[in-house]
């Protein structure tokens, strides 16, 4: 050992060793923090978000799919001739409105023309 | 040191054990006493934990755990008392011709007589000695170090070995 070097005592070696291992711990603790509970999420509002946006993606789903329902089952049944017999019907088609009225002017229109 | 980093404990022993005597006695020369110098490898070594995953293995590892040693204790230095390094020095160029005798010097002398003579020097001369001992830094990054002129530099560190010198042989 030349004169750059300086022998740690014992007492000093186990020391930091100690302070250390703490500190290992201590970020090993911070890399491997639990995922949320269920209650921390309450807590925070991330339940409330959840429950919106898992309600707007159910009403968007159920809006596009009956709309894609009413396109494939009710507008084959339109002829241009029926069309054409009833001018009211049209904003039906070319107005973004309600599935559900839809399907009952539809339904209207496909008795009219029967 | 990607074990460290997983918080191996037992790879750094072996680190510790293996740097642990080199980083003491680099702490020990700049700050003066063991236990200021405990205290900053203490630091150090947290440091090293800490900064492990960003560790590149380009670099030496002594090279890396002296760097952060140093500025541990030229932090501590700066904080506590003046650094006593002034840049008013003549931009002469310094003829560095007592740089063999020197190393004769540090091989023959006890490291309690070295350690001695390095505590007589101002600590400006000091911190410029020790980065010159321990790290090989060239003058350049030594001014750099120390922002200082690289005139300067050269000034500080030869006054230093000069300090140095002759207070080894006051000792003998």
């Amino acid at each position: 050992m030349n004169w750059k070097h300086e022998k740690p005592s014992e007492s000093f070696r186990q020391n930091t060793l100690d302070s250390v291992a703490q500190e290992m711990k201590r970020l090993s603790a911070i890399n491997k923090k639990p995922a949320r509970s269920l209650r921390d999420l309450w807590q925070s509002g991330g339940f409330f978000y959840a429950l919106v946006t898992t309600s707007c993606m159910a009403w968007l789903a159920f809006h596009f799919h009956s709309q894609s329902l009413v396109h494939i089952e009710h507008s084959p049944l339109i002829s241009a001739d029926e069309f054409v017999l009833d001018p009211t019907a049209n904003w039906i088609l070319d107005y973004d409105v309600d599935s559900i009225e839809m399907i009952e002017h539809l339904e209207e229109l496909e008795e009219w023309t029967l | 040191m990607q074990r460290i980093s997983n918080g191996d404990s037992n790879a750094f022993q072996i680190l510790f054990d293996r740097h642990s005597s080199l980083l003491l006695g680099y702490a020990r020369r700049l700050m003066g006493d063991l236990p200021k110098a405990e205290d900053i490898s203490q630091e150090v070594w947290i440091k090293v934990v800490r900064a492990a995953s960003t560790y590149q293995d380009q670099k030496k590892f002594s090279s890396w755990i002296l760097g952060i040693t140093r500025n541990t204790c030229l932090n501590q230095i700066r904080d506590t008392s003046d650094t006593g390094v002034t840049d008013n020095i003549s931009d002469h160029e310094i003829v560095d011709s007592n740089e063999d005798l020197l190393q004769d010097l540090l091989k023959k002398e006890t490291t309690t007589q070295i350690q001695k003579a390095i505590d007589q020097l101002p600590i400006g001369q000091k911190q410029a000695l020790l980065l010159w001992l321990y790290e090989d830094l060239s003058y350049e990054e030594i001014s750099h170090q120390l922002s200082l002129t690289l005139a300067a530099a050269k000034s500080i560190l030869f006054r230093a070995k000069e300090s140095l010198i002759s207070h080894l042989r006051g000792q003998i």
